[in-house]
């Protein structure tokens, strides 16, 4: 084929005027492998455009191929967000099941295990414990007692203090008016 | 995540209450450690001890209503220098955050003993626990049901120190 024609060819096909036997022709001419120099550039050009041209091996189309793609790579993503979510349930599993089986073990464990296992001994000390707590418990409430009675007596040697106080103006006022009637009585003598 | 949040829900309360108290841990801290006398007294076996007949009936109607006696105390005179029970437990925020009462304190010569009680209602109490701190250090807790008039009627002994309890572990 001559560069002329096809030059023309592409002329048509770059405007958009072109005939699906230009395209042909200018498929054929640049897959050929004999193309001139000057049109050279032009070959990786339709060589694309010729495979995408071809049927998909599965028949499937462009739009279809595209659709396939984002779906795997979303599917990606979720079962990404999946394992996620399977890791994070799994730990806290595990947590629950360590805290409830420590749980368990700390209710299991006996608070404390008989030291006797003869109730004689056992009544000793017991006897011997709840007399000693009486011991300190009847000092405190003695010291308690004291305490009170100290407080007690406080009270009443505040209470006699008032007492004695409180007749001192009263006996000035007597005394003044003792003065008085002294006087009115000399005076009337 | 909502399943997670539920369980989680049901197991922290149980947690919380599984937690020990400071005085427990006070007590499994230092038992059967050398130079440390510990004591358990269960229920059961208290009940035994009630049903002997040995002619003092306040005690014995006493333990009849106790379901357990702990007994911590330090025999090691070494160990009672460096240990105050007291601090220990202060410092684990056992008086801050407990429902104990303190009932009184009564100071001796080189001696101080602290009584605290759990309240059960009706002037009676729950638990009373004695902490004794100075020259020697012990714990002692009594638990059931526990009238403070009928510890005052018991014959008392002054003399006894918590050290001279005379324990035979079996």
């Amino acid at each position: 084929m001559e560069p002329k024609e096809v030059k023309i060819a592409l002329q048509r096909y770059f405007n958009g005027e072109s005939s699906r036997e230009d395209e042909e022709v200018l498929e054929k001419y640049f897959s050929s492998g004999d193309v001139a120099d000057e049109l050279s550039e032009y070959t990786e050009f339709f060589r694309g455009i010729a495979e995408l041209a071809q049927p998909h091996p599965e028949g499937s189309s462009i739009e279809e191929e595209v659709m396939k793609y984002i779906q795997t790579q979303e599917q990606k993503k979720k079962s990404r967000n999946l394992s996620l979510r399977r890791t994070v349930t799994g730990i806290a599993a595990s947590l629950l099941i360590v805290m409830g089986s420590l749980l368990i073990y700390e209710q299991q464990k006996k608070p404390f295990e008989d030291t006797f296992s003869d109730p004689d001994k056992a009544y000793l000390v017991a006897e011997q414990t709840l007399k000693y707590i009486s011991g300190k418990y009847q000092t405190g409430v003695e010291q308690l007692s004291k305490t009170q009675k100290y407080n007690e007596a406080l009270a009443l040697l505040d209470k006699m203090q008032i007492v004695k106080t409180a007749p001192q103006p009263l006996t000035k006022s007597v005394n003044t008016i003792r003065k008085g009637f002294e006087i009115t009585e000399n005076i009337t003598k | 995540m909502k399943k997670f949040i539920a369980i989680l829900a049901v197991v922290l309360p149980l947690a919380v209450l599984a937690q020990k108290s400071p005085v427990d841990k006070l007590f499994e801290k230092y038992a059967n450690q050398k130079g440390f006398t510990t004591v358990n007294i269960s229920g059961k076996l208290l009940g035994f001890a009630s049903n002997i007949d040995t002619g003092d009936e306040n005690v014995s109607e006493m333990l009849a209503n106790l379901t357990g006696v702990r007994i911590l105390s330090v025999e090691d005179h070494e160990l009672n220098k460096s240990l105050d029970f007291y601090a220990e437990l202060e410092k684990d925020g056992f008086f801050k955050n407990n429902d104990y009462e303190v009932l009184m304190e009564v100071t001796e010569d080189n001696e101080i003993v602290r009584f605290l009680g759990r309240d059960a209602g009706g002037n009676r109490f729950s638990e009373l626990l004695l902490i004794v701190g100075g020259d020697d250090n012990a714990l002692i807790s009594i638990r059931g049901l526990i009238d403070p008039e009928n510890i005052g009627k018991l014959t008392k002994s002054l003399d006894l120190n918590v050290g001279d309890l005379e324990i035979e572990v079996d």
